[in-house]
């Protein structure tokens, strides 16, 4: 029984090589065209590397397994659908299976219950940390203490907001290649965004831009 | 949870700065449907709060583009990249 089998896959392998011979000139060409097409984004995901890792060396190391595993992996693309975000799915799992498993940080999930309170203290134009005298002001914020702050964000906050600002994709992309629930990515994002800005607003307080001149 | 169980909702305004809190970031996104983000236009005009909030939240938007600038792959990862190639051209 087993010998039958193992002929069988044997005749069937060999069925497959045909096939494979057949069509290998066309199979070669769009090859070639997804290869070129995935080498179009090179730039943009070396970009978003980078900003994962925040070190050159380690960014390159991450772009290439990406695209180690993209031209191994062609044939689990669908073509016609979205390749860069098929991309960047295979490069936040590169990021996180290297990176984030080496920190063996359990606290950077930041998914916490999410809770109503926010949205409650948030009504009363409470909780926002930043008044609108200061919000001029914001815009004189250095560009390196704003990245500081992206970097300090729990790390799925982190990846939703400059997959979202940065990067631009629409939230349904993000649940792709964060591979999770819109839902979860809104919650990401509006909250990874409520901390940046408290980060960012004291910041402002600290070195007093934007402060009130007080009794004047 | 009940939604609205944990505050008091006196008035209908506070319903619409909830709301209007609560989806700024999908609006700034572009991710409302036309009818809802006209619900927060709507509600952005009428509530001068919520409007700071809305451009204080569109002022991080830039900010976090601008301190996040386009960079260009290294010369020699583009040029081990093309080794990777399976279609590799002669």
């Amino acid at each position: 029984m087993l010998a039958v089998l193992a002929l069988l896959s044997v005749v069937m392998e060999d069925q497959e090589v045909l096939d494979a011979s057949t069509d290998a000139h066309l199979d070669d060409a769009a090859a070639a065209a997804f290869e070129e097409e995935a080498l179009s984004y090179l730039d943009q995901l070396y970009g978003a590397a980078l900003r994962m890792t925040r070190n050159p060396a380690d960014a390159e190391d991450v772009v290439q397994d990406t695209y180690a595993k993209a031209f191994g992996s062609r044939h689990t693309f669908t073509p016609g659908t979205n390749l860069k975000a098929w991309l960047y799915r295979i490069l936040t799992n590169n990021y996180i299976n290297r990176y984030r498993k080496a920190q063996r940080s359990p606290q950077l999930s930041g998914d916490e219950e999410v809770s109503d309170w926010q949205l409650a203290r948030a009504a009363n134009h409470d909780s926002t940390g930043l008044r609108s005298a200061e919000m001029e002001a914001l815009d004189q914020t250095p560009d390196a203490a704003v990245a500081e702050a992206i970097a300090a964000l729990p790390e799925n906050f982190r990846m939703a907001v400059l997959l979202a600002d940065v990067e631009g994709f629409s939230y349904k992309e993000i649940a792709e290649i964060m591979d999770t629930p819109i839902g979860t990515v809104m919650s990401r994002l509006n909250r990874g965004r409520a901390q940046l800005r408290e980060m960012l607003a004291d910041y402002a307080q600290e070195r007093g831009i934007g402060r009130k001149t007080g009794g004047r | 949870m009940a939604e609205g169980g944990m505050y008091s909702h006196e008035h209908d305004e506070m319903d619409e700065c909830v709301q209007a809190l609560a989806r700024i970031h999908a609006f700034l996104h572009h991710e409302l449907l036309e009818a809802d983000a006209d619900m927060i236009r709507h509600h952005l005009h009428a509530c001068e709060r919520c409007m700071e909030n809305f451009e204080i939240e569109s002022t991080i938007t830039e900010m976090i583009q601008r301190s996040q600038p386009t960079t260009s792959a290294p010369s020699t990862l583009t040029a081990r990249i093309q080794t990777l190639r399976i279609t590799r051209k002669g």
